[in-house]
């Protein structure tokens, strides 16, 4: 998987990209050689929304994060265009002010299509700063700042823009071959970086933003790319916009566009490029279609009178009825290639690696290791929440290549200390060591990148992602598609690897879900409660597993689960806590004869005490 | 505070019809069958306990009970009428109050705000007040502390608002969710001695528990859950001890 | 500035900081409940505009009475939308809430385009409201000193019904913990509906406020109110009922004073160099001003 697009994640993005490039092509060829014109200039609009919506789905549709600022860049991208564009004569008879430098430039149709990008991206990068850090209501907001500062911009920086008057002559360079041929590019960006690593750590950070911190994804930074991306795509697309307009003025970079193009996105699908394709193509053609019937129509016998307002109208019938009927939109979160791929997987279903791990034996319990360096430390550490202390003055030593039980009854900190190991909560004091770092107060992200894996109680899956996607996010740049492979055969996943995780049942989610943290190859993994809700062959199942990549990746591993039969046949040392305190540690035989243990497990007062 | 049970004099314990019948109960979230057929009755006045293991599907038989999540199949039945696919509010209304695991009691509300919200179902206002005055006299503790915010009581406080407050509207009968989870001993002590006095004013309740020797102690009967079923049942003090501590510490489920 | 221009400045910072207030408020109330950001609010605004256009030309009712009509139509209007468009969306993901508002909010503007007209119309106010009282060396508009007595009367009496009765103790809770809520008997869908007509309410109690002081109403009036709205309950700090009326004082004295102190040739910026401001300190506290940190 080396290089920023897996070979075999490029497949469907060319696939796909095909698929919908021919029907784009094929609609160009129809109109081209029909008669009317009209038609041909609809074509075109259709065209342009296709590279606007499929710009704006880039972000939106991978992050999970509504924006209703990128109109903002197709202002910018449609602004650069025109004063670099126009024609010098006619630029300064509207712009009189104008630096001779700007008035002089003459760009052709690529050149200010790329300045258009880089400008907007440039923009994005800055206002983006601020817009990714923040929570996701709050960065809905903030685009909607956005909007309002760019159009106030575009309003009243009259010199550059016009304002409401507007600029005009731009060389109307989008020809229809033209536009189909960017639009198929604009699918084929969009889909390879759906695909792309980048595109699916941000996919995984909309379904799970925690636990893609906790396979190393820097949610901030992803999330901070796909937003620079998009916004360089809607500049360009505003460019080609404005090659196709020749004129246009501030006004129309506001909340009318912005609604349409989001309505498209809606009602084709949000997390879809083929989505957004099929969304500009219902939203532009019914647009076209009502504001004709507006200037009046005769349907046979009856004249319909004028009538204004319907397509506002009809657009906002349709976004509700879609939320309604299918809230993911018509295409939902497919795309045209998986549909095929769905068809044909139930002609032929693929077989292999399915479990090959229930023959692990027995006697794979490594030699006791007594002496063998510490790989994670935890000194003293306490947490305390409003009243309540979770853990209180806990130490904790894992030593390379063991695996050890963490036990004790509900509320006795268990799961507190694991997420103050692992970044997810800071403690309140104490220190966690990883290796030889101190990593105390870390973000989950960098202690992830330090080598330390883990699962959650309540299973925390990307849900929409399939079964290999979910393993692709978490996989580190070095990991190969054959380790992907490999990982996913340990656990009997081969099967099920483009099914969606949502889809999976729940033993098999929670194999899934050690997967994605073994692919990482961490020298310590932490699982939480991994046979909660397992039956005894599923745990038996599970036992093998844990002892096959204890032995095959040589980390180690801290289990907590109530499952003490499970626990007692797989750790090599066993921390008990309670009340947020160790109260016993030992080997599996000695906690099981410890009075503490059961009293804490059963109560006090058990006769066993 | 001898009226918690506002509905008349509570019935003999133990006697006739169940007051709760539960019928062959399904549950699934997703992916995951947290319980499956699992029956159950409670009679009037009786204290019934529901032990097992960590995923045993215990807070979820309370909170599909209490109307907050909706069973697959199967049936709830309470004083004869049906009650499953009820909304929360109206299974409170016909006398039933939780008293969900980790308390949830509204931090940001006052202690006697609290009590008051546990008053909804009411509409007698000074009444409600009454009340609300004899739980804070009951309980000494949040009697001092009646105008301060919630959130910064001790969980044994917490825990003994969040009991108050579900009295607060007369229920018949009481859900008790791990009443003693993350409790020092001695407040513990004291939780349990009210869960005797509550039934000694005739309330009748269902308490799933972790502490099962405390649970055994106070209550009449028990029910054991495994990864969803039902695995044992019987009168408190005849549950096998051996049975439990198969289910608790994981040895001998069902394969 | 002198002093006495200062004073001025003052006080009409506190008359926009409580319409900004009030709007916040209604906007954060929805929030606090249903986790839902209500895109249509704006267009609450725009139905009391309207309700007063209609209520003038058509009757000869005193302006009282108009502007609580205006109120009274937004409030009703609040509670309609809530039971036609939202509520079968109710367990649907924020998104999807935040793009059926949006619908919504289109839906009602493309009905008043069609229903009377895209151009604006004037709703005529009571001459009073020209006037200015000068108090020795300060001159103060009466609209800025009924707005801000208004915006206080409005946020005093919402605090003590919240503060006071069952229904506000009922919103409190729910706001704080819903299923817990409903555990004690609270009704959801009571509870829900409530919100919204206190929410349509403050709307509507803005919305005559803001038209008295444009005087006139159009299909698309309630854009800037929606936006200010949404930028103070943000930078309060968003389902925070007290972050709301600070971020709504914060952004109204922030735009006064802008427009204040920027030189003639920035003046029509001054909304925008206000947001600019806003995301700024949006990138230092991601929570707001005054909202707190989520607890994970």
């Amino acid at each position: 998987m080396t290089g920023p697009i897996p070979l075999h994640r490029l497949r469907p993005a060319v696939w796909g990209t095909a698929v919908i490039g021919a029907l784009l092509v094929a609609g160009m060829l129809a109109v081209r050689s029909g008669a009317s014109s009209s038609a041909g200039r609809t074509y075109v609009v259709f065209l342009v929304n296709v590279m606007l919506v499929v710009a704006i789905q880039t972000f939106i549709g991978n992050s999970g994060i509504v924006s209703f600022g990128h109109v903002a860049f197709m202002g910018i991208g449609a602004y650069v265009t025109a004063l670099g564009s126009i024609p010098e004569a006619l630029k300064t008879a509207q712009m009189p002010e104008l630096p001779a430098w700007v008035a002089t430039l003459e760009l052709g149709f690529v050149p200010a299509i790329v300045a258009a990008a880089v400008i907007a991206a440039v923009v994005a990068a800055v206002f983006g700063g601020a817009i990714v850090r923040m929570a996701e209501s709050t960065m809905a907001m903030a685009t909607l700042a956005l909007l309002v500062i760019a159009h106030t911009f575009f309003q009243n920086a009259t010199t550059y823009t016009r304002g409401a008057v507007g600029l005009a002559g731009i060389p109307t360079r989008t020809t229809l071959g033209v536009a189909a041929a960017i639009a198929v590019a604009f699918v084929f960006v969009g889909r390879l970086y759906k695909e792309s690593r980048s595109g699916l750590r941000l996919r995984a950070t909309r379904e799970d933003a925690l636990s893609s911190a906790s396979v190393g994804t820097n949610v901030v930074r992803v999330r901070y790319g796909g937003w620079i991306l998009s916004g360089a795509l809607m500049g360009a697309a505003g460019s080609v916009w404005a090659q196709n307009v020749i004129a246009f003025n501030a006004n129309q970079f506001y909340f009318a566009i912005t609604f349409a193009l989001l309505a498209m996105l809606v009602v084709g699908g949000r997390s879809s490029v083929t989505g957004a394709v099929v969304g500009a193509a219902v939203i532009t053609f019914m647009t076209d279609t009502l504001s004709r019937v507006e200037q009046g129509v005769r349907i046979g016998p009856w004249e319909l009178p004028r009538v204004t307002g319907t397509v506002q109208f009809a657009i906002a019938l349709l976004i509700i009825v879609t939320l309604i009927l299918r809230p993911e939109g018509i295409f939902g979160r497919w795309e045209v290639d998986d549909l095929a791929r769905r068809l044909a997987g139930r002609v032929r279903s693929r077989r292999r690696g399915a479990a090959d791990v229930a023959d692990v034996d027995e006697a794979d319990h490594l030699p006791p290791v007594t002496d063998a360096p510490t790989v994670l430390e935890g000194r003293g550490v306490v947490k305390r929440f409003e009243g309540v202390t979770a853990l209180d003055g806990v130490d904790i030593e894992l030593r390379d290549g063991e695996v050890l039980g963490l036990i004790g009854p509900n509320g006795s900190g268990k799961t507190t200390l694991l997420n103050v190991v692992s970044g997810v909560q800071r403690p309140t004091e104490g220190r966690v060591v990883l290796g030889a770092t101190d990593v105390t107060g870390w973000s989950a992200h960098r202690v992830a990148g330090r080598g330390l894996s883990r699962t959650f109680q309540n299973i925390r899956l990307f849900s929409e992602l399939t079964a290999r996607e979910n393993v692709e996010a978490a996989a580190p740049t070095s990991a190969s598609r054959a380790d992907v492979d490999d990982v996913l055969g340990w656990f009997g996943l081969g099967d099920v690897e483009h099914q969606r995780a949502r889809n999976l049942p729940y033993g098999v989610q929670r194999r899934l879900e050690i997967a994605r943290a073994v692919i990482r190859r961490p020298s310590v993994l932490l699982l939480d409660e991994p046979a909660a809700g397992m039956n005894e062959s599923e745990s038996d199942e599970l036992l093998a597993n844990i002892r096959r990549i204890r032995s095959t990746l040589g980390c180690s591993v801290i289990v907590v689960d109530h499952d003490l039969r499970l626990i007692m046949k797989l750790c090599d040392r066993i921390q008990v806590l309670d009340q947020g305190r160790t109260i016993a540690i030992g080997r599996p035989q000695e906690i099981a004869s410890d009075p503490r243990v059961v009293e804490a497990y059963l109560g006090a007062g058990s006769p066993a005490a | 505070m001898s009226d918690v049970a506002g509905n008349g004099t509570a019935p003999e314990r133990g006697d006739g019809a169940p007051l709760l019948s539960v019928d062959s109960l399904r549950v699934t979230y997703g992916a995951v069958t947290a319980l499956r057929d699992v029956s159950l009755d409670v009679r009037a006045g009786e204290i019934v306990a529901a032990l097992g293991p960590n995923g045993a599907g215990k807070t979820t038989l309370l909170r599909t009970i209490a109307g907050v999540l909706k069973p697959q199949a199967g049936a709830i039945t309470f004083r004869g009428s049906p009650l499953s696919g009820s909304a929360p509010e109206a299974v409170v209304g016909r006398g039933i109050a939780l008293v969900p695991e980790g308390r949830h009691i509204f931090p940001g509300l006052t202690v006697e705000e609290n009590l008051l919200v546990g008053g909804t179902t009411r509409s007698e206002r000074d009444e409600v007040r009454r009340d609300a005055d004899g739980w804070l006299a009951r309980f000494p503790i949040l009697g001092e502390r009646r105008s301060q915010l919630a959130g910064t009581l001790s969980g044994g406080e917490q825990q003994q608002l969040a009991i108050a407050r579900a009295l607060m509207g007369r229920p018949t009968m009481l859900l008790l969710d791990e009443p003693s989870l993350g409790l020092a001993p001695i407040v513990v002590d004291r939780i349990f001695a009210l869960i005797s006095e509550l039934r000694d004013d005739g309330v009748t309740i269902l308490l799933v528990e972790q502490n099962v020797h405390r649970a055994l102690a106070v209550a009449d009967r028990a029910v054991v859950l495994s990864v969803g079923e039902v695995v044992a049942s019987g009168p408190a003090e005849s549950l096998a001890e051996g049975d439990l501590e198969r289910s608790y510490l994981g040895i001998g489920r069902k394969g | 500035m002198s002093p006495s221009e200062f004073v001025q400045q003052l006080v009409n910072a506190l008359s926009l900081g409580s319409i900004y207030a009030v709007l916040a408020l209604g906007l954060s109330m929805v929030y606090g409940i249903l986790g839902m950001l209500n895109f249509a609010y704006g267009e609450l605004v725009t139905i009391a505009g309207y309700t007063m256009l209609f209520l003038t030309t058509e009757t000869d009712a005193p302006f009282i009475l108009v502007a609580l009509g205006g109120v009274a139509a937004a409030g009703l209007a609040s509670v309609l939308m809530e039971l036609v468009a939202f509520r079968p969306l109710r367990n649907a993901s924020f998104v999807s809430l935040l793009f059926t508002s949006f619908a919504v909010a289109q839906l009602i503007q493309g009905a008043f385009r069609q229903a009377v007209s895209v151009r604006a119309r004037g709703v005529p106010v009571p001459a009073l409201f020209d006037e200015a009282l000068d108090l020795g060396p300060v001159r103060i508009s009466v609209l800025s000193i009924i707005t801000a007595s208004i915006g206080a009367i409005a946020l005093v009496s919402l605090t003590q019904f919240m503060k006071r009765s069952r229904a506000g103790l009922s919103m409190r809770a729910a706001a704080q913990d819903f299923t817990t809520a409903r555990l004690n008997g609270v009704r959801a869908n009571r509870v829900i509906s409530l919100a919204f007509l206190i929410s349509g309410l403050l709307a509507g109690i803005a919305g005559v406020l803001w038209i008295a002081r444009t005087t006139s109403v159009n299909p698309a009036t309630g854009f800037v109110p929606v936006v200010q709205a949404f930028i103070a309950s943000v930078i309060g700090g968003l389902g925070n009922l007290r972050g709301a009326v600070l971020g709504g004082f914060f952004l109204g004295t922030l735009e006064v004073f802008l427009q204040a102190t920027l030189p003639g040739s920035l003046l029509p910026y001054a909304q925008a160099t206000a947001l600019l401001i806003v995301v700024a300190v949006l990138y230092v506290r991601p929570q707001g001003l005054f909202g707190q940190r989520a607890v994970t």
